[in-house]
């Protein structure tokens, strides 16, 4: 039997671990000496206990998974009363904690090994990441709307603190500018919410999703509908509302752009398909899929057009990130098993190469390349540092032998499932596009002579890096690796549709 | 034992030179003789494996065999063994040996050689998967890495930016026509639910006839670009700044023919399409003749062999397209041409190599008189060429009379005009470039002190392919009978002669002049192709105006980046700008016409209300940034002004996005 507590048990190890991070890394700095070894067991002992409690979910799970696929877990018991908190325990929600654990860990290590290496690694920094991780997470096993929102709210709040972490004037403007629009995200949320509470007088995703289904008059609905998806299109920055993104992320430190991109943004996608496929199923619910799909060719299309323009290499990877929504979106479009499918294969694939881009392009910020033509002939100075990057790339435009292709073709059968031929073929240029702007930047980086080398290339750094990079190629060639996890999830799509 | 290999061969063939690919770099670590040994010896493993598949194939059945690669999604990986894939993988694998060894002498002394071996190992795998795919998407796969190992042998040598470069063209102008076949494998995909070969072709008739149309085109553009023809044929003579090796394995016997080998496996599908085969001919013939122009214009000896091949890849898409059905003598026309050209091309590519690596220029003007000073590459040489322009004993004499024929039977006498001028144009640029290295005397440019034969360890593969050569021409009937045709040579004399005979008569005379007077001609040559010479020099423009398109695009791109910097920033101080004009210019008409006080009055109203919205929200915004700024920041940082402007736009950008999700909304559910 699954109860609340050990739901929840990932994120409160996360939270105590916060807490607990700032005195004990104190403690362990001033006594010096071994200090490095033991900071380095207590940061990764989260994710430990992190495993360990979703591994336990995932067992008893899985051991009725079969009886019971939607676990519902109340917190005010019998869950009559309409606002009673709750956690929804199912194969999507595992998939995602699972995720999460595995990015955690890989950002993790990377802040650890690059903030180490400049002195100034923070306790403050880590207890923020244990929080926000703890959070995602939370939101990722939340029953309801409304706890769904706090949660993820809290992830968001959070965020800021990450992207203005390096105390840099753009991250400060950044930061603000992200502050602002997701104030206002919330706003639209809450507004939408509250009319979906009105309208059937609860906001648990079943009761939702059953009375809205036998509602007549759906015009109120399509308001609430509007209210929240643009609230969650803003955090998710899909564009027109995408433009706190590049700014936000080119100017945190990379480490936390590493971070949010991997879980934060995975976590936004993820909100955005639960409340799409699960509560709002079309075309049972409401019909949203012809309105996403162009948002999706829109977020593709802007995204690399303005990936192309760009000549800082952070910012590119920045766009690089929206026009991964626009994909991601489009897998969105087709609600069948093959489509979600794609889509949760996309998250794993997507946050990863995201991540894997940020690290390097991060360890090259520090060396003091920025822009494109800084880049120039870096190839040569730093051959291993800058290969992993390539792989990013190529995993990017969708080359075969890397994750990218095998996620990419899913997400355009799934659109060719959902009878968008139109969406697919977008989606198709679009890859010749982004092809164009990366295969320059690896231009730029082996071609051109080489700027003067400035400082060591840093190896140790490069473990979480070349972690990703094996499970980019790993994935490439057995992609049945990642799918198989994802395959119950897409299986009990089939229980919700008509 | 022999059972089991036969089983396990057709998976073996590929799968073993990938993975050793992998393996090379270690071997790299003990040494350069290990590695190159290793490499070698992979090459020959590969080869007997895929030898062993013909002995294992027996009887004209499609084998297919599958396992489950991505169950979850419905995905296997298979193989298909036919005659053609048979035939194909035959191919690669025996031109990747001879290229392997040959690679031993020719680039002995560079760097990063475990790189080269390793992608040349990863290329011959990949290359044996694609053609024994049983799917597209499979084959797709491939396809796309096989364009990743062109891209990163041509440029081998990155630390010359004119290969860097050409190996960016390579990759981008491939990456087109990729493209354009993953839309159309999508296409089939969406339309028949499956994707491999015996399914598309029994459910095929169920395609609607446009849809039908446009999948067939998108994957003739994918074959187009791979098989460097018109309008995507640029590529192929930047990839020539890739090492010999990798030129004449890749872009002359084994990746360029990927192309020709996708409309031959596709044509039991799409023939039914008159659209389809037309466009293949048109494509080919066009090509065939234009680069055979290029050719002999080119001063660049491996240019004349890309231009040459691109001509002879034409002539297979020709034969292909007149070929109503795969059972037609074009088809097989077709085919058999591609062994041969890739034999005869691959012979070509080895003995300029030879030429290249002891002379260290590529400029045919800077040789001459290299017939002494080395006999046995010019006889090597001297086959390639004789066996291109079709000559007799050689095998290209009867690949290209069958096609000649094909041609004919079509009906068409355009296309057979062409393919005769085309035979003519071969035989005169081919002549050419042995005429003006091998014959008359040294250049003095280069000194002929100290020119010497290349080693034994380059002409001994050479060798082996001159062999092929000379032997292919008198294999053309097993060969028939091998891939399930019914045809008698014999029975095609009377075209035989006619292609002997528009030779003799086209070849005679240049072959007279040249012999006789090498100068004069090519001064002749010269002032002959003085008027076409800015149309040549350009190639026809192609590049020009594939030059200004990418221009165009990255100018878009520049836009795009000052629209983001400074539009997207003072987007609102824009929009209320054009408040204040339209209002403005509302009042000055009104005020002008009507001179009625309350127009002008509720005008005037309009403006100040517009502005003072459009700056209070401004102004709300930034002192809500400043605010929260000024709290956060007592200490020192400044924020740069101008950006934060942006916020407001990021606002309106908002607002905008709501309102389409509405209009789209109501659009879908509400009509």
């Amino acid at each position: 039997m699954i109860g609340t507590l050990e739901v929840l048990t990932p994120s409160i190890v996360l939270v105590v671990f916060s807490i607990l991070t700032v005195p004990v890394i104190g403690l362990i700095k001033k006594r010096g000496g071994r200090c490095r070894t033991a900071s380095l067991a207590w940061i990764l002992s989260p994710f430990f206990a992190m495993g360990a409690g979703i591994f336990r979910l995932y067992s008893d799970y899985y051991s009725q998974a079969e009886k019971q696929p939607f676990v519902q877990v109340f917190l005010v018991d019998g869950g009559a009363v309409g606002l009673s908190s709750s956690f929804l325990v199912d194969a999507v929600s595992m998939y995602m904690a699972i995720v999460y654990l595995v990015f955690g860990f890989a950002s993790c290590a990377y802040s650890f090994l690059k903030l180490k290496l400049e002195g100034e690694l923070s306790e403050r920094f880590l207890s923020l990441f244990y929080v926000i991780l703890g959070s995602t997470t939370a939101a990722t096993f939340s029953g309801d709307l409304l706890t769904l929102f706090i949660f993820w709210e809290a992830s968001a709040a959070g965020s800021c603190f990450l992207i203005v972490y390096g105390k840099k004037p753009e991250a400060i403007e950044a930061c603000l500018k992200y502050l602002v629009m997701i104030v206002i995200a919330s706003g639209f949320i809450v507004y939408g919410l509250s009319v979906i509470y009105g309208l059937v007088g609860s906001l648990n995703f079943w009761t939702v999703r059953d009375s809205l289904a036998s509602l007549n008059d759906k015009n109120l609905l399509m308001l609430a509908f509007a209210l929240v998806a643009c609230g969650y299109a803003i955090e998710t920055a899909v564009v027109p509302f995408h433009m706190w993104l590049p700014d936000a992320y080119a100017a945190a430190p990379s480490s936390s752009s590493a971070f949010l991109s991997s879980i934060v943004d995975q976590a936004s996608y993820y909100v955005f398909m639960r409340v799409l496929v699960h509560i709002l199923t079309p075309p049972l619910v409401l019909d949203w899929t012809f309105a996403l799909a162009v948002f999706s060719a829109l977020t593709m299309s802007a995204g690399n057009l303005f990936a192309l323009a760009q000549n800082n290499v952070k910012r590119m990877i920045c766009y690089v990130c929206v026009a991964d929504i626009g994909y991601n979106l489009a897998a969105i479009t087709s609600v069948k098993p093959l489509g979600l499918l794609g889509n949760l294969y996309f998250f794993f694939v997507g946050g990863m190469t995201t991540a894997l881009a940020f690290m390097v392009v991060g360890i090259l910020n520090d060396l003091g390349f920025e822009t494109i033509e800084d880049f120039s002939g870096i190839g040569r100075n730093y051959p291993t540092t800058s290969l992993a990057l390539v792989v990013a790339a190529l995993s990017f435009s969708g080359i075969p032998p890397l994750a990218g292709f095998m996620a990419k073709y899913m997400v355009f059968t799934a659109a060719l499932e959902a009878d968008m031929a139109w969406l697919s073929v977008v989606g198709v240029l679009n890859s010749v596009l982004q092809a164009a702007y990366l295969i320059r930047l690896v231009h730029y980086m082996y071609a051109k002579p080489a700027s003067k080398i400035r400082g060591k290339e840093r190896v140790d750094v490069l473990l979480p890096v070349y972690a990703l990079v094996a499970l980019i190629i790993i994935l490439g060639a057995y992609p049945s690796l990642a799918l198989n996890a994802a395959y119950p999830a897409a299986k009990q799509l089939e229980l919700l549709l008509p | 034992m022999i059972l089991e290999l036969e089983c396990y061969s057709p998976w073996l063939v590929w799968l073993f030179p990938i993975s050793s690919s992998f393996i090379v770099p270690l071997f790299g670590r003990l040494g350069q003789r290990a590695r190159d040994a290793f490499a070698t010896s992979c090459g020959l493993v590969t080869l007997a494996l895929s030898t062993s598949m013909i002995a294992g194939y027996c009887g004209g059945e499609l084998i297919s065999r599958k396992v489950e690669w991505i169950p979850v999604a419905g995905i296997d990986l298979g193989l298909c063994l036919d005659p053609l894939s048979i035939l194909f993988a035959n191919l690669v694998a025996l031109m990747g040996f001879i290229v392997l060894a040959y690679s031993l002498s020719y680039i002995d002394r560079e760097e990063g050689l475990s790189r080269y071996y390793s992608l040349m190992l990863l290329f011959i795998g990949s290359m044996i998967g694609l053609v024994l795919a049983d799917n597209f998407l499979q084959m797709f796969i491939f396809w796309e890495i096989v364009g990743l190992c062109s891209y990163a042998l041509v440029s081998f040598w990155y630390e010359r930016p004119e290969a860097v470069k050409a190996g960016t063209k390579v990759f981008m102008m491939t990456k087109v026509g990729d493209a354009s076949l993953l839309a159309g494998i999508l296409l089939l995909y969406a339309n028949l639910q499956t994707l491999s070969y015996g399914q598309v072709l029994e459910r095929c008739g169920r395609v609607a006839m446009p849809a039908f149309t446009a999948i067939s085109l998108l994957f003739l553009l994918g074959a187009v670009a791979k098989s460097a023809q018109l309008p995507l044929h640029t590529w192929l003579y930047g990839a020539m700044e890739a090492p010999t090796s990798v030129s004449c394995l890749l872009h002359g016997a084994t990746m360029v023919k990927g192309g020709v080998y996708l409309i031959a496996r596709t044509h039991a599908i799409f023939s039914s399409i008159p659209l389809w085969l037309n466009s293949v001919a048109w494509a080919g013939a066009a090509t065939a003749l234009v680069a055979g122009t290029l050719a002999l214009h080119t001063r660049d000896i491996k240019g004349v062999q890309a231009y040459s091949t691109m001509s002879q890849n034409g002539l297979m898409f020709l034969a292909l397209g007149v070929a109503t059905s795969p059972v037609g003598t074009g088809w097989f026309a077709g085919v058999f041409h591609m062994v041969s050209h890739a034999l005869f091309q691959g012979l070509g590519f080895l003995a300029v190599g030879c030429i290249v690596h002891q002379l260290g220029t590529r400029d045919m003007g800077k040789m001459g008189g290299l017939r002494r000073a080395m006999p046995i590459t010019f006889a090597l040489y001297l086959v390639a060429t004789l066996s291109r322009s079709g000559m007799p004993p050689f095998s290209g004499f009867i690949s290209k009379s069958l096609i000649a024929e094909s041609v004919m039977a079509s009906g068409n006498p355009v296309l057979t005009i062409i393919v005769y001028s085309v035979s003519a144009l071969t035989f005169a640029y081919s002549y050419r470039s042995i005429v003006l290295p091998f014959a008359g005397e040294a250049r003095n440019r280069l000194g002929d002190q100290g020119i010497r034969e290349a080693p034994m360890g380059m002409s001994a593969p050479a060798l082996v392919l001159a062999a092929g050569c000379l032997l292919l021409g008198f294999m053309g009937d097993p060969l028939a009978r091998f891939l399930g045709f019914n045809i008698y040579l014999g029975a095609f004399w009377y075209e035989f002669i006619a292609l002997a005979a528009v030779l003799s008569v086209g070849g005679l005379p240049i072959y007279l002049l040249y012999q006789r007077k090498a100068v004069w001609v090519e001064s002749f040559r010269d002032w002959a192709l003085a008027r076409f010479d800015r149309l040549l020099r350009e190639g026809y423009f192609f590049d020009f105006v594939y030059g200004k398109a990418a221009g165009a695009f990255v100018r878009a791109a520049g836009f795009l980046r000052s629209f983001e910097s400074n539009f997207v920033a003072r987007c609102p101080q824009a929009v209320g700008g054009g408040f204040e004009a339209l209002a403005h210019a509302v009042r000055e008409k009104i005020e002008a016409e009507i001179l009625g006080a309350l127009p002008s009055l509720i005008s005037v109203f309009a403006m100040k209300f517009s502005n003072a919205a459009l700056r209070g929200f401004d102004a709300a915004l930034d002192k809500l940034v400043y605010f929260v700024a000024n709290a956060a920041l007592s200490r020192s940082e400044r924020i740069r002004r101008a950006d934060s402007y942006a916020l407001p736009s990021y606002v309106l950008a908002v607002a905008l996005g709501l309102l389409l999700l509405c209009l789209l909304l109501l659009l879908k559910v509400g009509g």
